[in-house]
C-alpha cells in the first residue's frame, strides 16, 4: 500500500466544508452540529411563554417591558457527532492497477479529517472477513487526528469481507451521526443487512462505491481466461466480444442500480466513485452536489 | 493452366504460418482480476447464449487460407488456355492522301484506325496482330506478329496519314508471306476505296460518300497576241453537281485577281481560264473555297519556273550587242553592262558581286570573280585563279577551228545539237591550261581556243580565245546553239519544274560551288540534302509549298516548289480491281488464354486487409 499524500493546502479547503447529516442529532454535547431541539447554543431560535420553574436567565425582559407578560427566549442546541468511516479491506479493493484501496483511504481520511474539525467524535473501521477491526478509535481534535493518520498507511488489504456479517455485531451508536462504508460492493455477500442495521439505528448512511478505469469500462478482447483475486476457483473463460462486452455494461449498471435502489429506499445516501478521480474532485464536486457536504 | 511466374507458388508457405499464427493467437489469455462478479453477472444479460459453434470462429481462418492461396496463384500469373479461340490477324491500312478526308468531324484515317482497334479489342488474348500501314512514301509494318494487344494498339495509334497515292503491291506481297505460313490468318484491308474482288481478304471501306471539290491541274503560259498570261485551271466535283468559286490569286494573297464562278456536274472535269494582263508574276494560286471533306486539294499553286531560275548578268564589253542578244534569247538572264572603261572605275572601289554570270569581253579583271560563272572573250592576260596562263597572241591570218567532241558527258552536254559550222578566226590567243578543262574548238595544230572548266572557286569558267569582232562566229547557226549549252553549263536551273504531287521526288540540279542546301517544308521541317552530288533528291511527302534555300559561293539562293494532293486522291470513290491473297484459307485457330488477374488480385488483397483489420479491431480495440 503506498504513501498517499495531503497536503497543508488541501486540508484547508477540506476546513471549508461541513458535514450534513440529515437524522436528528442525538449526540453528546458539545459539537458543533444543530439540531431541532433547543438547547444552550448562541442561536436564537423562538419564543415561549414562561411557565414556572424555567431558567429565569432566559426571560426577554425587554419583551416583558413592552408585552408586561413573561417570554422565555429559546436558542438552538448543537451536539457533536460520532462519525464511523468502515472501509472494505478484501483483495479485490488492492488488486491490479486499479488504485480502489488507496482511492478508499484517501477519502475516509479526508473525511476523518473533516469531522474532527467539526468537533465531531471519528472511528474509522477496517473489514475483514467477517470482522470489523478497529484503526481508529473515537478520536477528537485535529491533534489526535494527526497523530492517528499513519494508521491509514498501514492498513492491508487481502482476503474476502463480508459487510453485513462484519458490521451487524458491532455497537454502532444511535442517531450520533454519519456511517460511512467505502467498498467496490462487488461481491454477492450480503451488504444490504448492515444498511438497514444502521439506518434502524438512525445513522445516516452513505455507502461510496469505489471502481476501478477497467471495472467501469473494459477494454480487454479476445479469449481470456479471469481469475478472481480474493477466490482462485472463482474464474471466468471466454472470448470476448463486442456481444460480452455490451453484457458486462449492463451487469455493471445492474450491480450499481441494486446498491443505489437500495439506499435511496432507506434514506441513505449512495456515491459511485472512479478511483482515478481526485478526492478534491470527490469532496467538492460530488459530495457538495448531492448535499452531503456543503 | 499453366504459370508464367511458378515462383509466385512459394507464396503458399503462407498458409502453414497462418495456422500456426492462428493457434498461437487462439490459445486463452489468462488474467486475475481484481473481481470476477461483474464478468459473472455479464452472462445474465448475455443475448447469446450459446456458444458459437466452432466453424463460426474458424471462418475469419479459413477466409485467410483461402485468400494467401488465391494472392500466391495471381502472382504466379495462371494462364488459362482455351483452344482455338484466338486469331492470326493481318490488317493493312491505307494511308493515302485521300484517308485525310472527313465525315463527321473523323476523317477517314481515324474512322479506319478505330475500325482496327475495335477488332483488336474484341479478340481474345492469345491472337497475333500485324498491322501494315501503307503511305505514299513507304509500306511499312508497324506490328508485326505481335501477341501484345498493348503493343499492337500502341503502334496503331502513332501511324499517320500521307498525301500521296499508294501502291497495296507491296502490301499484299507482305500479307501473301503471312497468309502462306498461316491459312486461317484473317486479313483486313482498311481503306477507302472500292474492289470488285478482294479474295481471303475482308475489305472495310471507310468511305462514305463525302462531297469533295478538288483543283486538279493548273496551266500557265504566256499569249503573246494578247500580251497576257493565259491561266487554265481544271476543277471537279466528286460527289455532287453544284456551283463553286474558282478564285485566282497572282503574288498577292489577299486579293484575287478574278473570281469565277463555274457550276460543275458530279465527276466531270472542267477547264475555267484566266486571263491576266502582265508582264510577269512570282507565283499564282487556283482556289475553291467551298467547305468540302478535304480542303487540302481545293487549292493549287503553281510558282513562275523562269522567275525562280533567273539570273542576274554582268556584262564588260565595249560592243556587248553580240552577246546580250544571244543572252536573251537563250534565258531570262537580266543584263547589266558595263564598258571596260566604267568597270575599271567601279573595280577601283571593289569589284561587283551578287551575279550569277560575269561575262569579260576584251577586258581583264582585276580578280577573278567568287561568286558566280565567268566567260572570258580574248583575255589577254594571265590572270590568278582561273587554271591557265596566257602564252601569246598568234599573227593575223585565217584559222579554221575545229570541233572538238569527246565521250565526256561534260562534252556531250556542250557540244549538244551543234552542226559543226566552220568557223574561222583572224587572230586568236594560245593559252596554257594546267587546270582540267573541256576544249570546245581547238586550232588544226591543236591549240585550244574554246574551253570550259572551272576555276578556283569551283564555279563555271567558259574561255573564249578570240574576239567576236576577228571571227565569223556569231552569225553561224552554231553560235546560239552553242550559247544555250553554255548557259546551261554555267548556270543550270536548280529546278526542272516547281509544281509536284504528294509523294513525288523533288530532283535539285546542285550547282558547282553549292555549300549547303536546305529545304523548308510546309510544316517548318528542315532537311539538308547532300550538296555533293549533281541532283539531290527529296520526297515531298505533305501538301503545301517547300522552300529550297542554296547557298552559292557564299550567296544565298531561294526557290519554291509547290506540292498537291495528286488527283486519283481527290477522289473520293475510287475503285480498284482486286485485291486477292492466294491460297485456300482454312480454319486453323489459335489457343486463346486469359491471364488478366491483376484486378482479381487487388481485389484479394483489399478483402485480405480489410480482414484482418476488422480482427485487430476487435482483438485490440483499435480507435
Amino acid at each position: 500500500m503506498g504513501k498517499f499524500v495531503i497536503d497543508e493546502a488541501f486540508l484547508q479547503q477540506v476546513e471549508t466544508l461541513q458535514m450534513l447529516v440529515k437524522n436528528n442529532v442525538a449526540g453528546m454535547f458539545g459539537g458543533n452540529h444543530q439540531t431541532k431541539s433547543f438547547g444552550s447554543s448562541c442561536e436564537f431560535s423562538d419564543y415561549r411563554d414562561y411557565i414556572p420553574g424555567d431558567d429565569i436567565t432566559k426571560i426577554d425582559w425587554n419583551a416583558y417591558a413592552r408585552f408586561d407578560k413573561l417570554y422565555l427566549k429559546l436558542y438552538l442546541d448543537e451536539r457533536q457527532m460520532h462519525t464511523r468511516i468502515y472501509i472494505d479491506a478484501s483483495r479485490s479493493m488492492d488488486y491490479g492497477k486499479g488504485g480502489k484501496a488507496e482511492q478508499a483511504l484517501k477519502i475516509a481520511a479526508t473525511l476523518a479529517y473533516l469531522a474532527v474539525c467539526e468537533m465531531d467524535k471519528v472511528s474509522v473501521y477496517i473489514i475483514r472477513g467477517k470482522e470489523v477491526e478497529e484503526l481508529i478509535s473515537g478520536i477528537v481534535g485535529r491533534e489526535a487526528f494527526i497523530n492517528s493518520v499513519h494508521k491509514f498507511n498501514e492498513v492491508e488489504f487481502f482476503g474476502d469481507s463480508y459487510i453485513s456479517e462484519a458490521i451487524l455485531p458491532e455497537k454502532v451508536g444511535y442517531g450520533d451521526g454519519m456511517s460511512i462504508i467505502i467498498s467496490d460492493f462487488l461481491t454477492e455477500n450480503n451488504y444490504e443487512e448492515a444498511i438497514d442495521y444502521l439506518v434502524d439505528k438512525r445513522r445516516h448512511v452513505l455507502c461510496m462505491q469505489i471502481l476501478s478505469r477497467e471495472e467501469l469500462n473494459p477494454i480487454i478482447r479476445g479469449k481470456v481466461h479471469f481469475f478472481d483475486s480474493e477466490d482462485i476457483q472463482r474464474t471466468y473463460r471466454k472470448h470476448i466480444d463486442r456481444e460480452i462486452i455490451k453484457a458486462y455494461k449492463k451487469a455493471l449498471e445492474y450491480a450499481t442500480g441494486r446498491i443505489r435502489n437500495y439506499c435511496m429506499a432507506r434514506n441513505a445516501d449512495y456515491l459511485l466513485l472512479s478511483a482515478e478521480a481526485s478526492v478534491g474532485e470527490v469532496l467538492f464536486g460530488e459530495m457538495v452536489d448531492m448535499g452531503v457536504l456543503k | 493452366m499453366t504459370f508464367i511466374h511458378p515462383l509466385g507458388l512459394l507464396g503458399l508457405i503462407g498458409v502453414p504460418i497462418l495456422i500456426i499464427i492462428y493457434l498461437i493467437k487462439n490459445k486463452y489469455t489468462e488474467q486475475t482480476i481484481a473481481s470476477t462478479y461483474l464478468w459473472t453477472l455479464s452472462e445474465k444479460f448475455l443475448k447469446r447464449k450459446k456458444t458459437p459453434p466452432k466453424l463460426v470462429g474458424l471462418i475469419s481462418l479459413i477466409l485467410q487460407i483461402i485468400i494467401v492461396i488465391a494472392i500466391s496463384l495471381t502472382i504466379a500469373n495462371p494462364v488459362f488456355i482455351f483452344s482455338d479461340k484466338a486469331h492470326e490477324y493481318c490488317f493493312i491500312l491505307d494511308a493515302s492522301g485521300s484517308m485525310q478526308m472527313e465525315q463527321d468531324g473523323n476523317t477517314r484515317f481515324e474512322i479506319a484506325k478505330e475500325e482496327i482497334r475495335e477488332r483488336i479489342d474484341d479478340s481474345m488474348k492469345g491472337s497475333v496482330y500485324t498491322i501494315v500501314c501503307v503511305s505514299a512514301t513507304e509500306t511499312k509494318v508497324i506490328c508485326n506478329q505481335s501477341q501484345d494487344k498493348e503493343e499492337a494498339l500502341s503502334a496503331l495509334s502513332k501511324a499517320e496519314p500521307s498525301y500521296g497515292t499508294v501502291s497495296f503491291v507491296n502490301a499484299l506481297e507482305i500479307a501473301q508471306g503471312y497468309f502462306n505460313e498461316s491459312k486461317g490468318m484473317e486479313t483486313y484491308l482498311v481503306t477507302d476505296k472500292s474492289y470488285k474482288s478482294h479474295d481471303n481478304v475482308e475489305l472495310i471501306n471507310v468511305s462514305d460518300g463525302e462531297q469533295n471539290y478538288a483543283v486538279v491541274g493548273v496551266t500557265c503560259e504566256r499569249d503573246s497576241a494578247l500580251a497576257a498570261f493565259k491561266i487554265e485551271a481544271t476543277i471537279v466535283s466528286f460527289e455532287e453537281d453544284g456551283a463553286v468559286d474558282v478564285r485566282l490569286y497572282m503574288d498577292d494573297t489577299n486579293v484575287a485577281v478574278e473570281v469565277k464562278t463555274e457550276n460543275l456536274v458530279k465527276g466531270e472535269e472542267k477547264t475555267v481560264q484566266f486571263y491576266v494582263e502582265r508582264n510577269s508574276y512570282a507565283w499564282l494560286k487556283v482556289e475553291i473555297p467551298n467547305a468540302d471533306s478535304l480542303m487540302t486539294d481545293n487549292e493549287k499553286m503553281q510558282y513562275n519556273l523562269e522567275v525562280e531560275n533567273s539570273y542576274d548578268t554582268l556584262l564588260v564589253s565595249e560592243n556587248p550587242k553580240f552577246l546580250s542578244w544571244a543572252l536573251e534569247s537563250v534565258g531570262n538572264a537580266n543584263i547589266k553592262t558595263y564598258s571596260p572603261k566604267e568597270y575599271a572605275e567601279v573595280e577601283k572601289t571593289g569589284a561587283p558581286t551578287g551575279y550569277g554570270l560575269y561575262i569579260y569581253d576584251n577586258y581583264v579583271p582585276n580578280e577573278v570573280p567568287v561568286d558566280g560563272a565567268v566567260w572570258y572573250f580574248n583575255l589577254n592576260k594571265s590572270l590568278e585563279g582561273t587554271g591557265f596562263t596566257y602564252q601569246a597572241e598568234t599573227a593575223e591570218k585565217e584559222v579554221a577551228l575545229r570541233l572538238k567532241k569527246t565521250s565526256s558527258s561534260t562534252s556531250r552536254k556542250l557540244t549538244a545539237d551543234l552542226q559543226g559550222a566552220q568557223i574561222y578566226v583572224a587572230k586568236y590567243i594560245k593559252y596554257g591550261l594546267y587546270y582540267p578543262f573541256t576544249v570546245l574548238y581547238e586550232t588544226p595544230t591543236g591549240d585550244p581556243v574554246v574551253f570550259t572548266g572551272t576555276n578556283v572557286y569551283g564555279n563555271s569558267e567558259v574561255v573564249f580565245g578570240f574576239s567576236f569582232e576577228n571571227s565569223n562566229f556569231s552569225i553561224v547557226p552554231d553560235y546560239v546553239i552553242l550559247m544555250r549549252n553554255l548557259v546551261e553549263f554555267s548556270f543550270p536551273d536548280v529546278l526542272e519544274r516547281a509544281e509536284y504531287d504528294c509523294g513525288e521526288k523533288l530532283a535539285v540540279n546542285v550547282p558547282p560551288a553549292c555549300t549547303t542546301i536546305k529545304i523548308k517544308a510546309p510544316n517548318g521541317e528542315m532537311t539538308y540534302p547532300a550538296t555533293g552530288i549533281e541532283a539531290a533528291e527529296y520526297v515531298l511527302t505533305i501538301p503545301g509549298t517547300y522552300q529550297l534555300l542554296l547557298t552559292v559561293s557564299g550567296e544565298e539562293r531561294s526557290y519554291n516548289v509547290y506540292a498537291g494532293i495528286p488527283k486519283t486522291e481527290s477522289c473520293v470513290t475510287a475503285t480498284e480491281d482486286s485485291f486477292r491473297l492466294q491460297g485456300e484459307a482454312s480454319d486453323e485457330r489459335l489457343d486463346g488464354k486469359y491471364d488478366d488477374l491483376i484486378f482479381f488480385f487487388i481485389l484479394l488483397f483489399v478483402v485480405f486487409a480489410i480482414d484482418w483489420g476488422v480482427y485487430c479491431y476487435d482483438k485490440y480495440q483499435l480507435r
